[in-house]
């Protein structure tokens, strides 16, 4: 019995060999991956170490009924949350993308642990609100740890879907055959087969050339004909993709396949979106996926015209920026640079929520080496040749994590069959000695970012006696960092009231937006000159007139809805 | 009488009238929100075992929501009935409540899911003391985005209950009055030589003196521009997304939920059944596809020639024999896009309903043209989202003026100012002037609210008896799948070929083409079974993709079984068809 359960405790042990479930500390470990409920518990285990700053928010419920949490730093001693620009990074909006939920506990964890020692960390947390929301596919995520799995299967939202339109919902998915926690591939001895062994490891496949004998046919995923169909994996999971699901330039299914049936017909995403825009004060929103060395904008139409051109160039900013900071990431907007998609997450964010958003796109696979420095610079010239390299990768540095061995099993279709290939934790995720450099590489993007945040300044330039009880006002109004107060498609579209620079106290004769400095041509507004509506650009200033007749003290009120609040008092 | 005594008189006076005027609103035959939920509340307290009340929906002002359901007690098709969902037409919401009556009391063959006062707080519009014609609902929205919200609305100036509008003397005006109807306001034609006279606008001040008249009113989306199809982004009133409203949404989802709704009818503005869309050029051509250059290479076709459907189904499923080939997997892997024009072959069968629909309303007097359908709207969704029927009807169109010198864009109002007497509120007001504290001398005037789309009071029950009752006939159309008949025939002692024909004795096919293309109704299955049996042929579970209206289709498969008596096929759907059947020999 003892035996038993030893081989037990084995085999849990070195499924859960990328999920550990060692106790969590503070700093965060990130030699690991979290599990749903660890990074429930990481998240909650922030707040206990760091109360005054980190808020925990119920975001709302998955459609399998699944918390969904948000984790919010504020320092309350600089102002309130909604005073401050926002800084808003999201993860695993695809199930099986779980090391973007590290990047954002990892920034999480940084800032915080880092507030008391760093200067420039200290002035980001100050000057800015964090919103985090490491998992917005929790089903997925929790369906990716514990069931089995590709590296690539529980992506979708966990909404039922007749994929092979036999009235059946979900019935066919992969089936775990060697209850291992991956679903890998499955091949059968067949001198008829399209591939043979790889001459140069036998554990690879590579395809017969013509006239040369068969060896192997490849029958794909693990599974069984759960349905007796006569087809095997034909439906499984979902799907509706969540990041398809948005409300921005959504098409229905048959236009682009996982759009669902609606906007937000996904109820977690439906609660997210709700969420930011409960947020206006969000300006910048990174959104992490998990493959290619990207970081995308949008748009993600390639058919849309291309975005205001102010906002392009606050985009170039960030992302050259990443580009660096990143190694082999490319920046670029996603529809033209990758594929097309419609009601994308990031899209949302962007044209609905008025902020600056990235996709980011993590894992390369061109990391995972096994070769001499001058060889690097040679990228692997064939899929058979990048197999090899990743196999040599596995061999040699992750000692055959990676990677299972073909193993006999009885099948009840196909009989006598070999199942093996890639785990589930790898292909689209860096071992976990390769997930710190990662995950803070990305986090210095973000924080990249979150230094450029628009950070007003006001200042009155004139203050001059034109007349009895009256006065000329230049009030300026500077942003210090390269993100402007709002951005040009939010003004374009009317999303929502620009700044707004406001008089009280004395009456405003005239008012309006100095045109030149130097002669002080002015636009002057002509209805309600006490109150002007603005952006301010980044990097740059904008300058007001004011004539104004009064006494005593007036006020200068500046507003913004990602921006944040000044107030001026000046004496007349 | 010093002042402060006719100051008391007039509040004593106000104060005892208002109960009259309250009692006068709801007995005027247009139902309320609050009195309408009553109705139907009552329906279903007498009905409790064929009907629901489903709340699907809260507004932001707390207005619930609710689809009404009929048939609860039956597995059947459905027919999904949207009622004044613009708010703007109570006569949509009276006709809802007049069909539940019908349907309730005649024999109940199908389940009918009612939403009959599809966007409440624009609806109470009609109801209060000062009408204003709006469709949007109270979600505040800040129309012109200045730091306020809601904070210039119109204003009733003089005082007559209603808010209409306002034309105000201005060189820079665009309008002059049209001499062939007293009243008629349009643009001057600068080709003719004319020059405009007058600004219009609605009635109301600068409430906010930002140079502005009205620009920023209570409220909000207009439900039916927050619906999926060709939602248009950015706009005034749609919403800032599908479904943004909490109304919409509630409809959305609901409607998902229940998969058996087969036909949808809406009780508006428009009126499908009179203006069918012409056939157009725009739509997508289904005889000649073309490929793009990497599907193309991935069937190992010509990406410069094109294909029908039909022989692109057949040249995919060759090229990829695991999967399941439909029109709807062609059209998402070829990328036609989406799908903006009703398909012809949808067209043809509403064209002939849409002459039945003709002759069954009889030569009648012609009347105003009824509004065209919207993206964004409802409607439209049905149809190319859900994949249904969608019909339209309208409950009152105004008698036409009969002068044909007045053109056909202002024939509406020209109508409205001939008719005037005989409609809703007065029907037209006619210009007169106002001291208008910001403006100057103005005049006040114009169609009066909701009188182009509703009845007078004493109309409503003869507009709802002419048009209501052809809901009866449009779901006569229906579907109606069945197994027509079995047969077994012997091969070899325990070897038979099981044939079944499935019929379908309605108008309409199932599904439209439109569902075929966006693959959103889900298919019919036949399953056939019985002791020891074993298929050999065919598939235990066969999906019906199409059947044609009033045909038969046949499936036959080839089974072993030691038990032919035993064999049974069932016939089963979400839409609600369902039967089953034992085979003879």
């Amino acid at each position: 019995m003892k035996k038993i359960i030893y081989i037990l405790l084995f085999i849990i042990g070195s499924v859960t060999v990328f999920g550990q479930t060692t106790p969590l500390t503070v700093p965060l470990r990130f030699d690991k991956y979290y599990s749903y409920e660890e990074m429930n518990e990481a998240m909650n285990l922030l707040k206990q170490h760091y109360p005054e700053f980190v808020k925990l928010d119920l975001v709302g419920k998955s459609d399998e009924g699944r918390d969904i949490w948000a984790l919010t730093i504020n320092n309350p001693k600089t102002g309130k949350e909604l005073d401050k620009p926002g800084v808003y990074v999201d993860g695993n909006i695809h199930g099986n993308e779980i090391q973007a939920t590290e990047v954002c506990l990892y920034t999480a964890s940084y800032l915080l642990t880092n507030y008391k020692t760093n200067i420039e960390i200290k002035e980001m947390v100050d000057r800015n609100a964090f919103y985090f929301i490491p998992s917005v596919n929790v089903d997925g995520k929790d369906h990716f740890f514990k069931d089995g799995n590709t590296a690539s299967s529980n992506r979708g939202l966990r909404l039922p879907k007749d994929d092979d339109k036999d009235g059946l919902y979900d019935e066919d998915g992969y089936d775990d055959l060697d209850k291992d926690g991956n679903i890998t591939q499955m091949r059968i001895k067949d001198p008829f087969g399209d591939y043979k062994t790889d001459p140069e490891d036998n554990r690879l496949m590579v395809r017969v050339k013509p006239g040369e004998k068969g060896e192997w046919t490849i029958l794909g995923s693990e599974g069984i004909d759960n349905d007796n169909d006569g087809r095997v994996n034909e439906d499984s999971e979902g799907y509706v993709d969540p990041n398809r699901n948005w409300g921005y330039n959504w098409k229905p299914n048959y236009y682009q396949r996982g759009a669902g049936y609606y906007p937000f017909s996904g109820q977690g995403l439906k609660a997210i979106a709700k969420y930011i825009m409960d947020r206006p004060n969000i300006i910048v929103a990174y959104a992490f996926h998990n493959n290619g060395g990207m970081y995308l904008r949008g748009p993600s139409d390639p058919k849309a015209p291309e975005l205001p051109r102010a906002d392009v160039a606050t985009y170039d900013i960030l992302g050259y920026e990443a580009e660096k900071i990143v190694p082999g990431y490319v920046y670029k907007p996603s529809g033209a640079g990758l594929y097309p998609t419609f009601g994308d997450a990031a899209e949302f964010y962007y044209t609905i929520a008025g902020a600056y958003a990235f996709v980011g796109e993590l894992f390369q696979t061109s990391t995972e080496t096994y070769r001499v420095l001058e060889e690097q610079k040679n990228q692997p010239k064939s899929r058979d040749e990048t197999n090899r390299q990743r196999l040599q990768f596995n061999d040699h540095l992750t000692f055959g994590e990676l990677y299972k061995p073909w193993t006999k099993i009885n099948h009840p279709t196909y009989g006598e069959i070999e199942i093996g290939g890639w785990i589930k934790f790898s292909s689209r995720m860096p071992h976990r000695f390769m997930l710190l450099d990662l995950v803070h590489r990305n986090s210095a993007a973000v924080l990249f970012s979150a230094s450029q945040t628009p950070e007003i300044e006001m200042s009155v330039l004139k203050k001059e006696k034109i007349g009895k009880d009256t006065y000329k006002l230049i009030v300026r109004l500077e942003n210090k960092r390269s993100i402007p107060s709002m951005s040009a498609h939010s003004v374009k579209e009317k999303l929502y009231t620009q700044d707004i620079l406001k008089v009280e106290g004395a009456k405003v004769i005239a008012g309006g937006k100095v045109l030149d400095d130097y002669t002080l041509n002015t636009d002057f507004k002509k209805n309600k000159p006490e109150v002007q509506f603005l952006v301010v650009p980044g990097n740059q200033k904008v300058d007001y007139q004011f004539i104004i007749e009064g006494k005593g003290n007036v006020e200068l009120k500046y507003t913004s809805r990602k921006a944040g609040k000044i107030n001026k008092t000046i004496k007349l | 009488m010093n002042k402060i005594n006719l100051k008391i008189v007039t509040y004593l006076l106000a104060f005892l009238l208002a109960p009259t005027l309250v009692a006068q609103q709801t007995g005027s035959n247009y139902h309320d929100v609050g009195s309408v939920n009553n109705a139907f509340k009552s329906l279903h307290e007498k009905h409790k075992t064929t009907t629901k009340l489903h709340e699907i929906a809260v507004s932001s002002v707390n207005n619930k929501v609710y689809i009404f359901e009929i048939g609860s007690n039956l597995q059947a098709p459905a027919i999904f009935i949207a009622a004044n969902l613009e708010g703007n037409t109570p006569i949509g919401t009276e006709a809802a409540l007049f069909l539940s009556n019908e349907i309730l009391s005649k024999e109940i063959t199908n389940k009918w899911y009612i939403l009959y006062n599809g966007n409440p707080d624009a609806a109470m519009n009609f109801f209060s003391a000062v009408k204003n014609e709006d469709s949007r609902n109270r979600f505040a929205v800040n129309d012109d985005k200045d730091e306020a919200t809601d904070e210039d609305p119109m204003e009733d100036l003089n005082k007559d209950g209603l808010i209409t509008l306002m034309r105000v003397p201005d060189p820079l005006g665009e309008y002059l009055e049209d001499k062939s109807v007293p009243g008629l306001m349009r643009k001057a034609d600068k080709l003719k030589g004319e020059k405009g006279m007058y600004r219009i606008m609605s009635e109301g001040i600068d409430n906010d003196k930002d140079g502005y008249y009205n620009e920023d009113p209570i409220g909000g989306i207009n439900l039916n521009e927050n619906f999926p199809h060709q939602f248009q982004h950015f706009t005034k009133t749609g919403g800032e997304w599908p479904g943004s409203s909490p109304e919409v949404y509630g409809v959305i989802k609901f409607v998902y939920e229940h998969p058996d709704i087969v036909m949808a009818i809406t009780f508006g503005n428009n009126d499908f059944l009179k203006n069918m869309p012409k056939k157009s050029k725009r739509g997508i051509d289904t005889e000649h596809i073309k490929l793009s250059r990497r599907m193309a290479g991935r069937m190992g076709l010509d990406a410069t020639k094109s294909y029908s459907m039909d022989e692109l189904k057949q040249l995919a499923q060759e090229a990829f024999p695991q999967r399941s080939i439909s029109t709807s997997w062609i059209a998402s892997m070829a990328g036609l896009g989406e799908v903006v024009e009703t398909f012809p072959a949808d067209l043809d069968y509403f064209n002939v309903i849409s002459k039945s629909y003709k002759k069954f309303l009889g030569r009648s007097a012609k009347t105003t043209q009824a509004e065209s359908i919207e993206d964004g709207g409802f409607e439209k969704w049905a149809y190319y989202h859900l994949g249904i029927p969608s019909f339209a009807i309208n409950l009152w169109n105004t008698p036409l003026a009969k002068d044909t010198t007045i053109r056909k864009d202002l024939i509406n109002d020209a109508s409205v100012i001939v008719n005037s007497s005989e409609l809703l509120n007065g029907g037209f007001i006619a210009w007169k002037k106002y001291n208008h504290p910001q403006l100057g001398e103005v005049e006040i005037g114009g169609t009066a609210p909701f009188a182009l789309n509703n009845p007078p009071a004493d109309k409503i029950q003869a507009s709802l008896e002419k048009k209501v009752p052809f809901v009866f006939e449009l779901v006569k159309n229906i579907p109606n799948i069945s197994i027509l008949k079995t047969q077994l025939n012997k091969i070899s002692e325990g070897y038979y070929e099981a044939e079944v024909w499935v019929n379908n004795d309605a108008y309409l096919p199932w599904p439209l083409f439109i569902a075929r293309w966006n693959g959103q109704q889900a298919p019919i299955i036949l399953e056939i079974s019985g002791k020891n049996t074993e298929i050999l042929k065919g598939k235990a579970r066969t999906a019906i993709e199409y059947i044609d209206g009033n045909s038969s289709i046949k499936f036959s498969w080839m089974v072993k079984t030691s038990s032919p008596n035993s064999v049974t096929v069932k016939l089963s759907s979400e839409q609600g068809w369902s039967d089953s059947k034992s085979f003879k020999l």
